[in-house]
């Protein structure tokens, strides 16, 4: 064996065999490869709507891709996207949110924070929903404190279950719940106010 | 409120059947919580259709870069600690090998001037007689007075007395030397003596006389052709 890789070493070194063959993907980057790529753009767009930065969206997509490469030996092979997903929010929670916290969602997070998404008398959804395009879903969605954005983009957008959300955020059950809840009627608030601006519906039609 | 929570669950697919029967029981009820529902459903469908996936072509080839270093470094370090022992074996006897080597090496070659000035059986020449090499060639600016021949170790050994305008001294000349180690000059048995290597021969010069003085005499000596 050891007799084999010096051969192949000089082999390589003389020029007798291209270095790819020494240097060849082994199979476990072969298969963490395939499997990111195909979550790849979930993973960049949920680092770049958490972070709202593009550069820094990069920095943690790529890092959460080495740590997921570090730790692929402990994937349990179930979800992998939802496994990837948890290490990018854990990360983000852990690094870049440290960097920016603003204190504001902590003291929102109880269970009983909870608003109704559809408030008494405002407009009849079907009119705000079908009119918006995807820039001001997006922009409305940044205005939503880090924390429920979180919750609501894992969830709605990532299709992530409450307990695989709870593990990403580490955070109870019940207050992935109540935070879906509290984001889901900020986001719907920050719609209307944006549908009113652009004329989609009237005030009145708000309450 | 915590029907409010229910309601979320039941549009997430994440209420357990008891839980959906409930939930529904209280939506019939209560149509506010059948108004939060519908409004739940169509905001989940409106973030599912306007925010896709994004893809990044840059990042994910610096992704791949990423690991492809850390796929090298990990091969690398692998093969250094599953090899160790045989590469510090075979370190161990590259060492051994060069320096039994080297050690035969220098045993072959230079001489010791403290060598040949030991030997006591040199055999003088006939008058007019030529070493088999060739090295009076080198010695015609001075006077030879003497020439005798021996053998050290199986190599042979040449003795010129030789004489100049300041006195006696002796050359010894021992052929099939490459390399000299160590310093040129030196002082054996009470006299000085001076040592280089020349045409594929060793030369010591031996003479009660001071070193600047032999070393003139060998840069005559190795100009001369």
């Amino acid at each position: 064996m050891v007799l084999r890789q010096l051969l192949m070493g000089i082999a390589v070194a003389r020029g007798i065999l291209p270095s790819a063959m020494l240097f060849r993907k082994d199979a476990k980057r072969d298969r963490f490869e395939r499997l990111t790529e195909q979550v790849f753009p979930s993973l960049f767009g949920t680092a770049l709507r958490l972070t709202r930065d593009r550069e820094d969206a990069s920095d943690l997509a790529q890092e959460a891709v080495i740590r997921a490469y570090e730790a692929f030996d402990r994937f349990d092979d179930r979800n992998f996207k939802a496994w990837m997903l948890r290490i990018l929010t854990n990360l983000y929670i852990n690094k870049y949110r440290q960097r920016k916290r603003t204190g504001l969602s902590e003291s929102l997070d109880d269970e009983y924070a909870a608003e109704p998404v559809a408030p008494e008398g405002t407009t009849p959804d079907r009119m705000l929903f079908d009119n918006l395009v995807g820039a001001e879903v997006e922009e409305a969605l940044g205005r939503v404190p880090p924390d429920f954005r979180t919750a609501v983009l894992l969830s709605d957008v990532e299709g992530l279950t409450y307990e695989e959300i709870a593990e990403a955020t580490q955070v109870p059950i019940g207050t992935v719940r109540s935070r879906l809840a509290r984001g889901r009627a900020i986001l719907r608030r920050e719609l209307e106010q944006y549908a009113l601006e652009q004329g989609y519906i009237r005030k009145e039609q708000s309450g | 409120m915590k029907e409010y929570l229910d309601v979320h669950a039941m549009a997430d697919g994440q209420a357990t059947a008891e839980q959906m029967k409930a939930g529904e029981a209280a939506m019939d009820a209560d149509p506010k919580l059948r108004s939060e529902f519908e409004s739940v459903v169509m905001l989940k469908d409106a973030l599912k259709t306007h925010c896709k996936g994004i893809h990044c072509e840059d990042t994910w080839s610096a992704c791949q870069g990423r690991l492809a270093e850390i796929e090298k470094a990990d091969r690398v370090t692998g093969f250094v600690s599953k090899y160790a022992w045989q590469l510090c074996g075979s370190f161990v006897m590259l060492m051994l090998v060069t320096g039994l080597w080297t050690r035969s090496l220098n045993h072959n070659n230079s001489l010791d001037p403290s060598q040949v000035t030991a030997i006591a059986g040199f055999s003088p020449m006939a008058a007019g007689a030529q070493d088999e090499y060739g090295f009076q060639k080198f010695l015609h600016s001075f006077r030879i007075t003497g020439i005798s021949r021996s053998s050290i170790e199986g190599r042979p050994v040449y003795r010129y007395e030789m004489a100049d305008g300041r006195g006696d001294f002796y050359l010894y000349v021992s052929p099939g030397v490459t390399r000299l180690d160590g310093a040129c000059h030196r002082e054996v048995q009470g006299l000085n003596c001076y040592s280089w290597i020349q045409s594929g021969a060793q030369f010591i010069l031996v003479a009660d006389r001071d070193h600047a003085d032999l070393e003139a005499i060998a840069q005559r000596i190795s100009g001369a052709r």
